[in-house]
């Protein structure tokens, strides 16, 4: 009877978050599913044709979501491997607990609070060729102006640059609560045996923090995979498609060009290649350790 | 082992992207009314007495326009006290996704202001009540040419037009006094475009901190604004030539019958004017590649590709003077041509007081409340008759405005995939700005808006 009553009881309190769930996750994704199948009009929206698999074999045929996800694939893997190094970097730094490091904390989260769309608008301005801060900064030294957002070269770094500013307050709080997680008694008898700083970071705060890792990396290619407000507010996708992604290639699809049907195919894509990406990802980083 | 629900959990924010798309496909409307009545329904016929609401979805606007639109509501309901006005207001750029969300949803406003261009788009879509059966008599022979082409589909109107720009060239009159050059005011003598990238040089010569000619402010700031860069490349055609020349495809920059944009916007001409564009910013850097905002106003800038509305914003930051303002005709290469098109309202298809809703738009469109806009904002009225009882438009500068409208006024290329046309040929533009091939990027740009040209068929 207890038992039943404790039941209703844990029932009662989970019903909200799987309603929540099931309308403003699972209901919307079996809508996208079904809408992928369809010739849809956003304006018209009491008007669908069945196609079946017709908008997922245009997909193969289309370069610009190729290239959207290229650039997508190049912004997010440029930035694991400079924030995810850079990030913890600075966790051990800020573990140490030196001077000043509580200011360095303070400094390096203050991004990630901000809105991205006036850090994007701030950013723009500071990439202004003529009169910018970055391009000043370069006069005073020497260098030559650069183009940075209005080269096809540059405003892909231009944008990753910004986005690695922005993320790598939050990867360093997650991997510096993953730091204060492992036991210091591991430090200690380590210390004991002899081991150098550098040892004690390879061989015991990597393999404990593989966890921590592999959050830390999930999240960050799903943050990256969904970069939107930079490319909208900066580029646009230019100059000749150089940093057109793929959620706002999404975007594009669907309120500018109207074709829901195709839009929700491609985020139906997208989805896969995220679920397929963290899966890997975590099949790699498995941890072989507990504590 | 991480847990399925961690999993699950990590991977739910990518989700989002669907439940973005998702929402805005909400569940399929049950038309309430849907169709256009086929009962006359003129001016004069009878409205009911019951009481009605009516919803209004509109864009944010100046103070004295604000004003303005809560009079007409108050002086509405005197005459009519049976119909309340509700009105929702959005910041301009936002209008376009709040209609497409209330449509997708089902439940659009009976009235609703848009974008001039987008008329034909929301007319092909059944979303717009075409109108010429409410409209009283004469009203829409009244209307200018372009705004009335722009505003029609299949020849019924289908938007009442709010009021119409036609850009032109203004420029800082000290600035253009100390190189000593005095630009024409009369549309007959306007330069040609190497005429004033002959001043611009002379501009950047003398100052070189200050640029020749304002980038543009319009859309995301910088090159890639049709309405105002589509200028340069539809100014190399020229709309007397024969329909099938390349000289009238350059300037119509899409086919009779809106299947193709091939041979238009890509013809030879348009191909050599793209080029010429292209050296304004990568040969003789007589303007910006990226936007700057207010640098004309903040005399960052010499001249202004630009609508009268700046003389409104001028005194508003201005209001004891700043400096001499001037302008002179649009410029061209073969001849001249400005872009029309502003704001204007329509009825939804689906209302279901089409009626109460056309009494409204035919109140605060008729004479005297349109002349009261005009104090509001000093915009062109978009109705012929109305210059006649505007004095201001019998002398320079408005003189000269108001004749560019009528007489090398042209809509925006029209077509049901507007605003399609209009991201793909404006990407084209900006790309070209910054230093892209041009034949390949316009050939590109054309048979990208030709494939969606496709999905529109008459």
């Amino acid at each position: 009877m207890r038992r039943l009553r404790d039941g209703a009881t844990i029932a009662l309190f989970l019903t909200p978050a799987f309603v929540g769930l099931g309308l403003f996750h699972f209901l919307p994704i079996f809508i996208a599913l079904r809408g992928s199948l369809f010739d849809l009009n956003l304006l018209v929206p009491d008007r669908e044709t069945f196609i079946g698999v017709e908008h997922y074999m245009t997909m193969l045929s289309d370069e610009e979501f190729r290239r959207s996800l290229l650039n997508t694939v190049v912004y997010t893997g440029t930035k694991l491997v400079i924030q995810l190094p850079l990030s913890f970097g600075l966790a051990l730094l800020i573990e140490t607990r030196l001077r000043g490091t509580t200011l360095l904390r303070s400094a390096i989260f203050a991004p990630t609070v901000t809105a991205v769309a006036i850090a994007a608008v701030i950013w723009g301005l500071m990439y202004q060729p003529q009169a910018g801060l970055i391009n000043s900064i370069l006069g005073a030294v020497g260098i030559e102006p650069q183009s940075f957002l209005t080269s096809k070269d540059q405003a892909l770094p231009s944008i990753i640059a910004l986005g690695i500013w922005q993320d790598t307050g939050l990867t360093v709080l997650i991997l510096l609560g993953g730091l204060q997680g492992i036991p210091r008694d591991f430090y200690e008898a380590a210390q004991l045996d002899g081991a150098s700083g550098w040892q004690a970071v390879r061989h015991l705060t990597l393999p404990l923090l593989r966890r921590t890792i592999l959050f830390t990396v999930v999240l960050t290619t799903i943050f990256a995979f969904k970069v939107f407000a930079e490319v909208k507010i900066m580029t646009e996708g230019g100059p000749e498609n150089s940093t057109l992604m793929t959620v706002y290639y999404i975007y594009k699809k669907a309120f500018v060009f109207l074709d829901l049907g195709y839009a929700f195919a491609l985020a139906v894509v997208l989805m896969a290649i995220l679920i397929a990406i963290a899966l890997l990802q975590g099949r790699i980083l498995r941890t072989r350790f507990e504590y | 082992m991480e847990s399925p629900t961690r999993r699950l959990k990590s991977i739910v924010p990518a989700l989002v992207v669907a439940l973005l798309l998702s929402a805005c496909a909400g569940a399929t409307p049950t038309p309430t009314g849907a169709g256009v009545s086929s009962s006359p329904a003129g001016p004069s016929q009878t409205l009911t007495t019951a009481p009605v609401t009516l919803r209004i979805l509109r864009y944010t606007a100046t103070k004295a326009e604000e004003d303005l639109h809560a009079s007409w509501i108050a002086e509405f309901k005197k005459d009519h006290p049976n119909i309340t006005i509700e009105a929702e207001v959005v910041p301009f750029g936002e209008l376009s996704n709040k209609i497409q969300a209330s449509v997708a949803g089902g439940n659009p406003p009976d009235i609703f202001f848009i974008d001039g261009p987008n008329t034909k788009t929301y007319a092909y879509l059944k979303i717009l009540r075409p109108l010429d059966q409410y409209l009283p008599a004469g009203f829409k022979a009244d209307i200018v040419d372009a705004t009335l082409e722009e505003q029609s589909y299949q020849g019924q109107l289908y938007s009442m037009p709010d009021r119409q720009t036609a850009p032109a060239l203004f420029y800082n009159k000290d600035m253009l006094d100390a190189i000593g050059v005095k630009p024409p005011t009369k549309l007959a003598d306007a330069w040609t475009w190497d005429e004033a990238l002959k001043v611009w040089m002379q501009l950047k010569a003398k100052s070189p901190d200050v640029w020749p000619l304002e980038p543009s402010r319009f859309g995301a700031g910088g090159a890639g604004f049709y309405y105002r860069d589509g200028i340069f490349s539809r100014s190399a055609g020229d709309r007397s030539a024969p329909i099938s020349s390349s000289l009238y495809k350059t300037f119509a920059a899409i086919s009779p019958d809106g299947t193709t944009v091939q041979g238009y916007i890509d013809s030879p001409e348009a191909i050599t004017a793209g080029k010429w564009f292209q050296d304004l910013t990568m040969v003789h850097a007589v303007t910006s590649k990226v936007g700057i905002p207010n640098a004309f106003l903040d005399k960052k800038a010499a001249m202004t590709i630009d609508h009268e509305g700046i003389l409104g914003r001028m005194n508003t930051q201005y209001p004891n003077g700043g400096f001499n303002i001037g302008v002179t005709p649009m410029p061209y290469f073969k001849k001249p041509v400005v872009m029309t098109g502003s704001n204007a309202s329509g009825i939804s298809a689906r209302s279901t007081h089409p009626a109460e809703a056309a009494a409204y738009l035919n109140f605060i469109y008729n004479d005297a409340n349109r002349l009261r806009y005009w104090d509001a904002n000093r915009n062109m009225p978009a109705r012929k008759s109305l210059f006649d009882k505007l004095p201001a438009y019998k002398d320079y500068p408005l003189s000269m405005l108001k004749e560019q409208l009528l007489t090398i006024g042209a809509p925006r290329p029209p077509t049901p995939a507007w605003a399609i046309f209009d991201s793909i040929i404006n990407a084209a533009i900006k790309d070209i700005s910054l230093g892209a091939p041009v034949e390949t990027t316009l050939h590109k740009a054309a048979v990208d808006v030709d494939k969606e040209l496709a999905k529109y068929p008459k």
